[in-house]
């Protein structure tokens, strides 16, 4: 079995699947010449409702602009560098799990006396310690890293703990359930050959996706979202969410800002979700560049339950909702050449529930169907699906479709969220039989889903 | 969490496949409905944004050009003709096709008719000085239908022509459009051309409604409102809102208000249900901020004048013309709208005969009839002949016949009435007609019988008429304020068969008394 290459995707397919693939990007090319061709339109004859035109010309320059960027991007070059690596793995009721966590990641290749795991126990209340405790002893000494932070303070507290318990130059963030690939480590670590990168985001796949339709919808969603948005990102050199799940940090990038970010408050209130896209952000803010690796990938577990997706997507709502706003506030001095790509991004964003519930009710109302907002929506799904096509040939691509036209539908979510900014629970926690805090942690990829409207 | 028996992710087999044949099914079915979509998407997308077409190649009818030429002219004088659309496909009866609308322009341009704009008629109207070519026209077009682009636009650059476009702006549409009248982004590009001027046709709905008894147009009436007849405050309010609204288009299309108006169906305010509305509503125009209104949509059924710089500024006439309006029917209602200057041979112009056989002998018209005949004048304009002397003088008159000469006939104008000079052969008298009323009798004179023919001098000045018949004392009276102009007719009252001799009947022009 061969390893994915998602990067070079044409690469050794025989000569059918290769055609399909190209195929597919003629396609995608058409939808993206005729989105072109209406906003050119929409702009040549300004008419009917003015504001819905701007939304339309703003969001459809938006999505036009990620398939084109995403196109120019090229992973960070292989340098052959081996820095000191410290995988920091937050842990919370995790029992067995983090046993299994730890031998995952000995088993990365990389040279052992540059790696070193440090697992924090965030005060669980089962017997997670002791299983850390007896997975460390099984590797030499240096290696594995445990640390107790004697009481329930956070994840964030958590992290940062295991930051300071390592002297490593580059720290890996992985959840407690991720999965990286063998290699994954020694590619996502290249990037820093550059020294200007503050951070890099790796490739997250579900792990889950054959589980039920909802874990199919949120895999093809991951896998767009990355191979399009991040991309698009990482071209201009600010991917504004580092995910949790899998992410490396310089540390002279984050640790001048460490205390701020464990102790970030918001509204008068401590913040306890968002803590990825939140330390992404002051890396970007310091003046360092975040880049996206392709090749580094790792698999993680999607909700499977509708309750469970939906929590997690409330809190992704309410951190993009503050940390958006946040970075629009540095980004125009921080990092110029994104702020027109984040500035429509935050702007669209906040319109996109609006404008799906005005669509859903006009027609209701007795007005006319907003039909163009709908095939709008289609072709977007539609470039969507194709992209998936072209790169992925496991027939995964419809749930990239439908999952889209899901994701919009439930965008109104965001209202709901920016109301309820301030509450900082995590709503799983109530949930019976839930997983701990920050177990279902993966990927905020829902800068897709805000936007396609 | 349970140790997983399962293959590490990366080293997973490819999810199961389908069948070659499902998926190849499920990829096409998408791609189907994709083009589809992408169809749709286009034909919802693309403006409406049609372009001009070149004007119909037409030559005129050298009888057309010959008959045009030989219209009559009035220096001073403006025709106004009221066109709406021009259209091969439009099968509405005020929507004239290419090819006609073509051959009327080349027919008036052969004529040497030159169109004026409407700051010309303004001058024309305030009495201020203005140079107007011999024939002088304006070309109007109301609604403002997407053909003043298409079609009527290319014509009238053919010829140099300039117009006026009245546009109903409420139903002027936003650039891209579908739509059968105009976008602001065509009548910008109209302005544009430096050919077209804009006017104001009303901005509302452009139908009739229920009215007390009757649907009429919604301007000049008081209409019914929930089933009751609105106040002269709410007209007054909903006119004046309509007025603003369209000036508002103006201002936002062009930059500045417009001056001209045209009354939606053609109804001036005198038309309405109202005797207030005829009179304020040229106040409600005025303080809209329009200088002029135009009457006027359809093909006359009265008397029309060209435009002179005594036309009522808020009741504007113009020529119809519709789809049924040959060439030959156009000069025909240009004819009779351009008013002819006075004459002074009155016996040199063509007389047709009513019960009677008119005949020109010389300087002499010969008036025959068995019992009452007249001469009269059709088709000509005579609205100009408001001050002047007649003179002639009578043979023929005995006991048995009389000679009666009329002024201010109403025939063909505004009004139904006459004054009639009767010459028996021992008196003359003056009596007034309004209509199918008894003649009123404004004067009587016992004549002394002459040698020959007996002289009559009437003097008509305003409303002051001077009679004065050869032998008798000269009649004065004053005529009813009403018969304010009107031409001449030349008539026999004879019992039995017999001939009237009108010598020499000449007019000359009186100063305005």
């Amino acid at each position: 079995m061969t390893r994915r290459r998602p990067r070079i995707p044409f690469g050794g397919l025989p000569w059918t699947a290769r055609l399909v693939s190209l195929g597919a990007l003629a396609w995608v090319g058409v939808i993206c010449g005729m989105i072109v061709w209406h906003v050119s339109v929409k702009v040549a004859y300004l008419r009917g409702n003015l504001l819905l035109s701007a939304y339309t010309v703003l969001v459809s320059s938006y999505v036009i602009s990620r398939f084109a960027l995403a196109a120019f991007y090229r992973p960070p070059r292989d340098a052959g560098i081996v820095p000191s690596v410290a995988i920091v793995v937050p842990a919370y009721n995790e029992g067995e799990a983090v046993a299994r966590t730890i031998h995952s990641c000995i088993g990365l290749e990389y040279p052992d006396d540059k790696l070193e795991i440090v697992v924090v126990n965030d005060g669980s209340t089962d017997d997670t310690w002791e299983h850390m405790r007896k997975a460390a002893a099984r590797y030499p000494k240096g290696r594995v890293r445990c640390v107790d932070l004697g009481g329930n303070k956070g994840k964030r507290a958590a992290m940062a703990a295991g930051i300071r318990a390592t002297s490593a130059e580059i720290l890996v963030f992985v959840d407690s359930d991720s999965m990286p690939a063998p290699g994954s480590v020694r590619l996502l670590v290249q990037g820093f050959a550059d020294e200007k990168v503050g951070a890099i985001s790796g490739l997250t796949h579900v792990r889950n996706a054959d589980e039920n339709v909802l874990t199919r919808m949120q895999a093809a969603r991951y896998y767009v979202s990355f191979q399009l948005l991040k991309s698009a990102e990482s071209v201009l050199g600010a991917v504004t969410c580092c995910s949790g799940c899998f992410a490396a940090y310089r540390r002279a990038a984050i640790a001048p800002l460490l205390d701020a970010w464990e102790h970030q408050r918001f509204l008068g209130v401590e913040c306890t979700y968002g803590d990825d896209r939140a330390l992404t952000n002051r890396v970007i803010k310091a003046g360092w560049t975040t880049r996206y690796d392709a090749r580094a990938q790792a698999w993680t577990d999607a909700p499977d339950r509708y309750r469970k997706f939906f929590r997690q997507q409330l809190r992704w709502k309410k951190s993009w909702s503050r940390e958006g706003p946040l970075l629009l506030a540095h980004v125009w001095r921080s990092r110029t050449r994104a702020l027109p790509s984040i500035a429509v991004q935050t702007i669209a964003g906040l319109l996109s529930p609006l404008v799906v519930l005005y669509s859903l009710v006009t027609p209701i109302a007795g007005g006319r169907f907003p039909m163009i907002y709908f095939l709008g929506l289609y072709l977007v799904s539609m470039g969507y699906a194709l992209t998936y096509r072209m790169l992925r040939d496991d027939g995964m691509w419809i749930y990239a479709f439908a999952g889209t036209f899901f994701y919009v539908a439930f965008s109104p979510q965001l209202l709901w969220a920016i109301a309820r900014i301030r509450d900082g629970k995590w709503g799983t926690r109530d949930a019976p039989a839930s997983a701990p805090p920050f177990a279902q942690r993966p990927v905020q990829v829902h800068g897709a889903a805000v936007n396609d409207g | 969490m349970v140790e997983r028996a399962e293959p590490a992710p990366w080293d997973r087999p490819a999810p199961g496949r389908s069948t070659r044949l499902f998926r190849a099914f499920t990829g096409l079915a998408f791609l189907c409905a994709l083009g589809l979509a992408l169809v749709t998407w286009v034909t919802l997308s693309r403006p409406f944004d049609p372009g001009q077409r070149s004007a119909p190649a037409v030559r005129p009818d050298p009888a057309a050009v010959r008959a045009a030429a030989a219209l009559p002219r009035y220096p001073g004088s403006v025709l106004v003709l009221t066109y709406h659309g021009v259209s091969d496909t439009d099968r509405a009866g005020s929507t004239l096709s290419r090819e006609l609308f073509g051959r009327h322009m080349a027919v008036l341009a052969a004529a040497g008719y030159r169109t004026v704009r409407l700051r010309d008629v303004e001058d024309l109207l305030a009495r201020r000085p203005v140079r107007l070519p011999p024939r002088a026209m304006l070309i109007t077009f109301d609604d403002g239908q997407l053909t003043d682009w298409t079609t009527a636009d290319p014509v009238l650059k053919e010829h140099g022509f300039t117009a006026v476009g009245f546009l109903a702006t409420g139903k002027i549409v936003q650039p891209g459009t579908p739509s059968y009248y105009l976008s602001t982004r065509q009548v910008e590009d109209l302005a544009a051309t430096g050919r077209w001027e804009f006017g104001s046709h009303g901005d509302g709905p452009h139908d009739l409604v229920p009215v007390p008894g009757d649907v009429a147009a919604p301007m000049p009436n008081l209409i019914l409102v929930d089933g009751k007849r609105e106040t002269i405050g709410h007209w007054r309010a909903r006119v004046r809102r309509d007025l603003a609204r369209s000036q508002r288009f103006f201002r936002e299309t062009l930059g500045h208000p417009v001056r001209a108006f045209s009354y939606p169906f053609g109804k001036a305010g005198d038309s309405g249900n109202d005797p207030r509305i005829a009179k304020e509503l040229p106040a409600l125009l005025r303080r809209a901020g329009f200088g002029e209104a135009f009457v006027g949509e359809d093909v006359p059924t009265g008397p029309v004048d060209a435009l002179t710089a005594g036309s009522p500024r808020w009741a504007l006439d113009r020529i119809g013309v519709r789809s049924t309006t040959s060439v030959a029917d156009l000069l025909e209602m240009i004819r009779a709208a351009v008013p002819m200057p006075l004459p002074r041979d009155l016996s040199a112009l063509p007389w047709t005969g009513d019960h009677a056989a008119c005949r020109r002998d010389a300087s002499d018209l010969r008036v025959t009839a068995g019992g009452y005949g007249s001469c009269l004048l059709r088709g000509v304009n005579t609205s100009k002949w408001t001050d002047y002397r007649m003179t002639a003088s009578v043979s023929g008159i005995d006991p048995r016949t009389s000679a009666v000469i009329a002024v201010r006939d109403g025939a063909g104008t505004r009004h139904r009435g006459r004054v009639e000079v009767v010459v028996g052969a021992a008196s003359a008298l003056v009596r007034e007609r309004d209509g199918e009323r008894r003649p009123t009798v404004l004067g009587r004179t016992p004549i002394a019988p002459v040698a020959g023919a007996r002289g009559v001098r009437i003097e008509v000045r305003g409303i002051r008429l001077t009679v004065s018949v050869a032998g008798g004392r000269p009649l004065r009276a004053a005529i009813d304020p009403r018969l304010g102009e009107g031409g001449l007719t030349f008539e026999i009252a004879a019992r039995e068969r017999h001939t009237l001799t009108y010598r020499k009947p000449t007019l000359h022009p009186l100063r305005a008394g």
